[in-house]
């Protein structure tokens, strides 16, 4: 018998003109999306690579020149490269910078995010498959359900479905499977159609890891469509009216899709407020200023104790300049380790506090599963504060790397300069200056996470069946 | 005839408990998110006015030691006031421009690059609670108003078909000019 009422629904949803309509235009907006993500991908790895020339171009302008001034202060340019799980999954990515400077007095920092850098990006949303199924299937899924249980009671056709010998339960499960199996189809097969077009495109190269990922989101998608066929049927078994479900269902949708996420930075930032990263970067800024003006003082007077001492300046001799040299670095290095535990004693109750409000606004926003859709496919598709967190670490390497070799590059140069006889003619080697090191992973924990939002997005479900079965119970099928 | 008929149709609204669920939940969401933008936009503010002091000291240290022409130096963006009622694109443009001889300004350090929480949560502001919630609450008023009548299933059908291929003419519509946009980019990059 269900099997019977499985078939009938199925046949009931594909002959009706509403599926037929939300079927094409969900092909024709989930093919839109994938085009509209391999031209932006396209336009991304097109400025990445120009970019890469362009660092190339600064490295050797730097061994021609030989230019320290501009080795220690401005640098060179690199670019995070972009993943092409973006032509998916946008994310926040068009919003994260990706160019940084590498030079040690830069901050751990990237800049010129695609948005920053062309406005017009910002103006029109990102139409990418993540924001299709999230947004628009996920309105068809309710829109195909609304009126499951109570449009057949409005037709009057509940009555004779209920004389046949077949329990509740049975005809609810008949009306989610029935419902899902032909969305699966009407939406499954252009995704999976145009997932393995895009595949085969010239510059889109997956690997294992990222297949895996890709799969995951896959799942994920076709979780979260779930929930909202379960809510659909829950809401239309929950009421007798059509209209009535429907008006339930849309605020659903807006609270879920759009309020909570939202609300949730906002109620974490009343329950545990904290300082904004602008103002972390400020404080720092103004101990970093403080520590240069003490060094700058402490080269003053041992400028002064020098002359007293000998007579006459410094730099009149090339002990005094050798000297001057040795203190300098002396000095700096005092001072770094001076600053050290303060830079991180101040950066390490920024990261408490500002933890603190992040987590809890997670799981105020997991309560939504938008936003557990959102965590997971950002997560496994890279394009998130994960992966940019991972090529900053790698920025900052070789910042770091950057800083240790200007240093030791300049402090030969300086003494060679300050005492010629002594240390000779010193060269500075330009070829060896640190490159940036990044190679994409897809580290485990990203998986456990979504696997996790995976977990939320099937207990909506179950949710929502329960709910459904627990009215379909006390429903009144006259 | 006509007065007394407009004057039935707002009594009926006005004395809907429904209706007064739903002005209910549009002021406190409208209230709530002039609230949280009048506070961003505080905080902003203050922090425009303390990095706005830390540049102009950078500077005056630059022109006391003749190196500004160098080292270049930075200026700030003033947060726009109107952001509490509608937040656009201020996050997403570069709030600090670095200005040197030798390279080409850009603004740079806009909100979300700094903090990509609010990128990745999204900021509730008075101009989303008009697009998302008050035009469903009117919709819903509609729709509801419409089923009354004995005709209302083939209303309510005729509503949502409106609805959803209003939805989906703005989302073709949306990708075309997306793709169109691109297409300027390029040409104008090409030439």
């Amino acid at each position: 018998m269900l099997g019977h009422l499985l078939r009938k629904e199925i046949l009931d949803h594909i002959l009706s003109l509403r599926f037929l309509i939300l079927t094409v235009l969900g092909a024709s907006i989930i093919a839109l999306s994938l085009y509209s993500g391999y031209g932006y991908y396209r336009d991304s790895l097109a400025d990445h690579r120009l970019s890469e020339t362009l660092t190339e171009s600064h490295r050797a302008y730097l061994i021609e020149a030989n230019d320290m001034g501009t080795a220690g202060d401005v640098g060179y340019p690199t670019s995070k490269p972009p993943t092409a799980m973006s032509i998916f999954v946008r994310g926040i990515e068009p919003t994260l910078g990706r160019t940084g400077y590498i030079a040690y007095q830069h901050a751990r920092r990237l800049k010129f995010s695609p948005v920053a850098e062309e406005p017009t990006l910002g103006i029109f949303p990102f139409l990418d498959l993540d924001s299709v199924v999230k947004m628009v299937l996920s309105l068809f899924a309710l829109l195909l359900t609304y009126d499951a249980i109570n449009g057949e009671k409005e037709r009057g056709t509940l009555r004779l479905l209920s004389s046949f010998p077949i329990a509740r339960a049975q005809v609810l499960v008949a009306k989610i499977l029935g419902a899902l199996i032909p969305t699966a189809l009407a939406f499954g097969v252009p995704l999976v159609a145009g997932i393995g077009i895009v595949l085969m495109l010239p510059d889109v190269q997956f690997r294992g890891p990222e297949l895996t990922c890709l799969a995951w989101i896959v799942m994920g998608f076709a979780l979260y469509l779930t929930v909202f066929i379960c809510a659909g049927i829950f809401a239309s078994s929950l009421v007798y009216r059509e209209a009535t479900s429907f008006v339930i269902l849309l605020f659903f949708w807006v609270a879920v899709v759009a309020i909570v996420p939202r609300l949730s930075l906002i109620a974490a930032d009343a329950i545990r407020p904290a300082p904004s990263r602008q103002q972390l970067q400020a404080n720092l800024r103004a101990m970093s200023r403080e520590n240069t003006r003490t060094r700058f003082k402490q080269q003053r007077e041992w400028e002064d104790d020098y002359q007293q001492k000998t007579g006459e300046p410094w730099y009149r001799s090339p002990e005094g300049r050798e000297a001057r040299q040795e203190m300098r670095l002396r000095v700096r290095d005092a001072m770094r380790k001076k600053a050290q535990p303060q830079t991180a004693r101040l950066e390490e109750t920024f990261e408490n506090q500002y933890n603190a409000r992040f987590d809890l606004a997670m799981m105020i926003a997991r309560m939504s599963p938008k936003f557990a859709l959102d965590q997971m496919t950002i997560k496994l598709a890279g394009t998130g504060v994960g992966r940019h967190k991972r090529y900053l670490d790698a920025f900052d390497d070789t910042r770091d790397a950057h800083g240790a070799w200007y240093w030791k590059e300049l402090n030969q140069d300086q003494l060679s300069k300050a005492n010629p006889k002594k240390y000779g003619k010193y060269q500075i080697d330009y070829t060896t200056v640190p490159r940036v090191v990044y190679r994409d992973v897809w580290p485990d924990t990203d998986l456990q996470a979504g696997i996790l939002n995976l977990g939320l997005l099937a207990l909506w479900c179950v949710l929502c069946f329960v709910g459904a079965h627990v009215s379909m119970l006390r429903y009144d099928l006259r | 005839m006509f007065g007394r008929l407009v004057q039935k149709e707002l009594t009926q609204y006005l004395m809907d408990f429904r209706f007064i669920a739903v002005f209910g939940l549009c002021v406190l969401l409208s209230a709530l998110s002039v609230y949280v933008g009048v506070e961003n936009y505080a905080q902003q503010m203050r922090e425009y006015q303390a990095t706005s002091q830390t540049h102009r000291q950078d500077l005056q240290a630059g022109l006391d030691n003749r190196d500004t022409p160098h080292r270049g130096y930075r200026w700030g963006r003033r947060p726009e006031p109107l952001s509490p009622l509608v937040f656009g694109l201020s996050g997403k443009l570069g709030r600090e421009v670095y200005i040197q001889h030798e390279l080409m300004p850009r603004m740079e350090a806009s909100l979300f690059e700094v903090d990509p929480v609010y990128a990745l949560f999204g900021v509730l502001d008075l101009a989303f609670i008009v697009k998302f919630v008050l035009s469903l609450a009117v919709l819903l008023e509609a729709v509801l108003k419409l089923s009354v009548s004995p005709e209302s299933e083939q209303k309510i059908r005729q509503i949502g078909w409106i609805y959803r291929r209003y939805g989906a003419f703005w989302l073709v519509l949306g990708g075309c000019f997306y793709n169109f946009s691109k297409a300027v980019r390029i040409f104008k990059t090409a030439s």
